[in-house]
């Protein structure tokens, strides 16, 4: 089911009246309609795969309850092996078994032999990559004795399927989410006021935002060889804030939605755009997937400390890993890859950790070297976003080529690439609202407390209003969710 | 959460308000192109203000066409006069089903003809309808059949536009008059439009079939119930395309058969012979060669059968 559908609507007040007025009485029970209302949200898009959110849920739950009955080294890592090998197993099948035999494939043949093609029709289900890493988390933490293993199978269930973050994150940490359905929830109205206000601006960044910037970003990355250097870098920069607006979005609905059922989730977006370096930019992006890697695989491998080699092959290692989680594709790899590149200069000069407050705090603007710093870091990102964006490296560099050409130096292409006043104008009010509350959790975060209620309200309206003008009448699903 | 609910209850009526003081202000003040939801546009393509201003005045013809744009630049009212034939047209660009039952409900027992001509246009069987229908609000007066016809399609566009067309109706001035001569295009009094002549140059096409919304099939079903009610006898045809375009595509006979088994029906593509250059305009439109070809040969079968 998605957020940005009709289904979604009728479906969300449904399940908030019957978790706070049927099911409110016993938490089990309560937990219980929450892990069916999650798999009703989830089969709604294919039914076929809820056993293996299931299946993913039931494995990592016994082996929580197996690595809590004993304290022998060797049997608890052949059980946390179990766990990974399993959620790995699953992913891998999914989502890489013909990327990796398609290369096979290449490579053979490239040495001479033949090879038949074998690749499988296979449907990638929805958010596995979300809610396998999810499970791991769990698995990890209770093999590390950060998190004592539940013996309730309906409160885990609910943790790996609570339906506002099953498909798209945030990927929540069980130290975090997991004792939240332990406790009874009671409804509170400012929590709940909160999260309307979060899921109108995470509806305002996909369907106003991230929808129309696609227009054009679709437009230029499928005719790139029509368009000039200056036209492609206006499709870069759409993408840029489509993917942004339809990621961020997601999180925001996801963590509103939360919050009226009576959950906080992790923040997952800071406002990266304002980040100064790389280093920030990446506190700031996917904050749930990034720590997860940094959590469960960076500082396990050493992390920033011993030697150069090892800071510069850990920094490579994890932002590689990173890129291929995204998708099964060369293309997501040399992003990763490119985005370590970035990253090292920061590292091996002990300056990836100068920038951890906000941007200009309590000043309205920033200074001109401030403003520099997000001006290229944001050049950065978008030269990275073309290999994130294009359909084989080929495309990426070919669209580099021309975007890096004489014509970068023209008069963009306006005319013929659809609306780009509108979504100028849409843009500029994004961005303005986002800096100007900067500090807070997200930009309507606690909107005009100081002011009437009449003032705050016909806010809200006119977002309301400009999401029903420049909403695509077709429903267009989230990016993340191929991932 | 009495509160909660308080306040929501509270925001929802106030919020509409405003969106609809925002529908308006928008309608008024930001030029079309810019507006993504709300296209309230008089005139627009098929001169159908027009068109729709003459169908309220016109009562007992001896035909009515109705249909797509192929309806409204492939019967010309001329023609058929030549055979004491008298006949208005009432086709609108991209009609689809949905369109021709709301039109044929407000206007049918108006015009009150003695023979119904539905164009079906396979073409338009596959397209939501939602541009056609911003046509036709934008250019009548506003009625009730808008709203059903809206809730058929239940699109926020055709929903603002509706709002908009409401307010237009009430508070707005009339509708200014437009041209009978646009882009090439000439009104011709009777509902036919003439398209300055031009050739098409003929192109090659891949194996393809002809897509279908149960919507629209719906609608088309609905129609001929609708027919059937109140008694208006009918008959079904489908002006040509290129026959280069009609042989690529691989259903004819699904599209065939099922209008077949709604009523009388002629497939002028299988009728007559016409060529791609010398007879059209586009791919999907007569120029006024074919024009003639088509309804002359429409008028005698209309004749020799004895049809009104």
């Amino acid at each position: 089911m998605l957020f940005n559908s009709i289904d979604f609507a009728v479906f969300l007040p449904i399940v908030f009246v019957f978790y706070w007025f049927v099911f409110n009485k016993n938490i089990k029970i309560q937990n219980l309609f929450l892990v069916v209302a999650s798999y009703v949200f989830y089969g709604w898009w294919d039914w076929r795969f809820l056993f293996l959110i299931a299946l993913s849920s039931f494995i990592d739950f016994f082996v929580g309850i197996l690595l809590s009955k004993t304290d022998i080294e060797r049997d608890r890592r052949r059980l946390l092996l179990v766990s990974i090998a399993a959620n790995i197993g699953i992913l891998g099948f999914f989502k890489y078994y013909n990327f990796f035999y398609e290369n096979f494939a290449t490579a053979f043949t490239f040495l001479g032999f033949s090879i038949k093609s074998n690749t499988l029709k296979i449907i990638l289900p929805v958010g596995i990559s979300f809610y396998t890493f999810q499970t791991m988390s769990y698995t990890i933490d209770v093999y590390r004795n950060k998190l004592t293993p539940t013996k309730d199978i309906i409160a885990f269930s609910a943790y790996v399927s609570f339906f506002p973050q099953l498909v798209a994150g945030p990927i929540e940490r069980a130290t975090n989410l997991l004792p939240q359905f332990y406790r009874t929830r009671s409804f509170d109205f400012d929590n709940s006021k909160e999260g309307l206000r979060q899921i109108l601006w995470g509806f305002f960044k996909k369907v106003v935002i991230a929808d129309n910037c696609a227009e054009i970003a679709n437009l230029v990355f499928n005719n790139s060889a029509d368009y000039s250097g200056s036209t492609l870098l206006l499709g870069v920069i759409c993408f840029a804030f489509q993917i942004y607006g339809d990621f961020s979005g997601y999180s925001d609905i996801a963590i509103g939605t939360a919050k009226l059922f009576g959950f906080n989730l992790m923040r997952n977006f800071a406002y990266p755009y304002f980040s100064r370096d790389i280093a920030e930019f990446w506190r700031r992006w996917h904050i749930s997937l990034s720590t997860w890697f940094r959590d469960y695989i960076y500082i396990p491998m050493g992390g920033s400390r011993g030697t150069t080699w090892r800071k510069i092959k850990n920094t490579i290692i994890i932002f590689t890993i990173s890129g291929f989680w995204h998708g099964a594709n060369w293309t997501f790899i040399v992003w990763g890859f490119l985005n370590a590149v970035y990253f090292l200069p920061l590292i091996l000069t002990n300056k990836n950790r100068i920038n951890l407050e906000i941007v200009a705090k309590h000043s309205l603007f920033p200074t001109l070297k401030e403003f520099f710093q997000i001006l290229l870091t944001f050049l950065l990102t978008l030269v990275a976003w073309i290999f994130f964006r294009s359909e084989s490296l080929m495309h990426a560099f070919v669209f580099l080529k021309g975007m890096f050409s004489v014509s970068l130096f023209s008069l963009p292409h306006f005319s013929g690439i659809g609306r780009t006043v509108p979504i100028a104008f849409l843009l500029t009010f994004m961005i303005a609202l986002e800096w100007f509350n900067r500090e807070k959790e997200f930009a309507l975060s606690n909107f005009g407390t100081n002011r009437t209620t009449l003032y705050r309200w016909s806010f809200y309206s006119l977002i309301v209003f400009l999401i029903g003008m420049h909403m695509q009448t077709n429903e267009t699903p989230f990016i993340y969710f191929q991932f | 959460m009495k509160q909660f609910f308080k306040k929501i209850l509270l925001f929802v009526p106030f919020c509409f308000a405003l969106y609809l003081i925002g529908i308006v202000v928008w309608g008024e003040f930001i030029p079309s192109k810019y507006i993504n939801n709300l296209r309230y546009k008089i005139g627009s393509i098929g001169q159908m203000q027009l068109r729709l201003q003459e169908a309220k005045r016109i009562k007992n013809v001896d035909i009515l066409f109705i249909g797509s744009s192929a309806a409204y630049r492939g019967f010309d009212t001329r023609i058929f006069k030549k055979y004491g034939i008298n006949s208005f047209n009432l086709g609108s660009s991209a009609q689809t089903p949905i369109q021709t039952l709301y039109l044929l409900r407000r206007y049918l027992m108006e015009i009150n003809p003695k023979l119904l001509v539905i164009d079906a246009n396979p073409l338009m069987l596959s397209i939501d309808g939602t541009e056609s229908a911003l046509d036709i609000i934008s250019n009548d007066s506003f009625n009730k059949g808008m709203v059903d016809m809206a809730l058929s399609l239940n699109s926020l566009k055709v929903y603002h536009t509706l709002l908009y067309a409401w307010y237009a109706s009430v508070f707005g001035e009339d509708k200014p008059p437009i041209d009978t001569v646009r882009n090439g295009d000439k009104y011709i009094s009777g509902g036919f439009v003439e398209h300055e002549l031009a050739f098409f140059k003929h192109i090659n096409y891949e194996k393809q079939e002809w897509e279908y919304r149960k919507i629209q099939l719906r609608a088309f079903d609905k129609i001929i119930e609708y027919l059937k009610t109140i008694g208006v006898k009918y008959i079904i045809v489908q002006t040509p395309i290129t026959p280069k375009l009609y042989a690529s595509f691989a259903n004819n006979s699904f599209i065939d058969s099922f209008l077949e088994k709604r009523g009388s029906y002629y497939n002028f593509n299988q009728l007559i012979t016409l060529n791609d250059s010398l007879h059209f305009l586009d791919a999907n439109h007569l120029n006024q060669q074919g024009v003639e070809i088509y309804n002359n040969k429409l008028a005698e079968i209309l004749l020799k059968d004895n049809l009104f």
